[in-house]
């Protein structure tokens, strides 16, 4: 389900956008982007079985 | 113009990525929706230029956008090289198209610094000086595809990207193969 939630937020930020909003689309684009660094923030550990 | 592009070419990427997915049979996986939200980020700067006008804060956003998006894609990539006992690829495509997409995206952005060498203050001012025309159809052409692959990467986010498929993320399913 939270693998949903960057594209929802993306797409009202795009509609944002496109309709003029800016001070929502600012705040949807920041959480965007919140979103998918701590999801990215998930493998960014490597993993112990994993020899490098 | 040159946001025109960009935003064609994000959303180009993104349709291709769509493309691999249903039609090549590309499994979905966490990192690849992930690199799929940092190219619409990307997309995102370019729409704000052409939306509310030419800012550097907008080619900001879209760097910002393609570093993400990059970040993402190189560590897949290495994820990838390190499972050396994988013989089949997971998600490589993806991978490869997001690389792809930043290169383009970068040679646009290094094509227009090079046509008004300086900062993005000035590649600002340079845009500025354009005059309107009528309707911007193009623009909202523009505009409009991109709208729609965010709806359909939505749509098939929601779809594809079940319990099953991305549940399990990628660390998991290479330890399964």
């Amino acid at each position: 389900m939270f693998l949903y939630l960057p594209f929802i937020l993306a797409f009202l930020t795009v509609l944002g956008i496109a309709l003029g909003w800016r001070t929502l689309s600012n705040t949807l684009w920041l959480a965007t982007m919140a979103v998918t660094l701590w999801w990215f923030g998930r493998y960014v550990s490597v993993p112990s079985w994993l020899s490098l | 113009m040159l946001n025109g592009l960009c935003l064609l070419a994000v959303s180009n990427c993104l349709i291709a990525l769509l493309y691999t997915e249903w039609f090549l049979r590309e499994p979905p996986c966490e990192l690849y929706m992930l690199q799929r939200a940092g190219i619409i980020l990307t997309g995102m700067g370019f729409m704000k230029n052409l939306c509310q006008g030419v800012k550097s804060a907008h080619y900001g956003v879209a760097l910002l956008g393609a570093l993400l998006t990059g970040l993402i894609a190189l560590r897949q990539l290495w994820m990838q090289s390190a499972a050396t006992t994988q013989s089949q690829p997971v998600c490589l495509f993806a991978a490869l198209f997001a690389l792809a997409a930043i290169v383009v995206i970068a040679c646009l952005l290094g094509l227009k610094s090079a046509e008004y060498p300086g900062t993005l203050l000035l590649l600002q001012t340079a845009e500025a000086a354009e005059e309107k025309h009528g309707m911007p159809w193009g623009r909202i052409l523009v505009c409009a595809i991109f709208i729609a692959a965010v709806a359909v990467t939505l749509f098939g986010s929601m779809i594809n990207c079940t319990s099953a498929a991305c549940g399990a993320g990628m660390l998991e399913r290479l330890v399964e193969r």
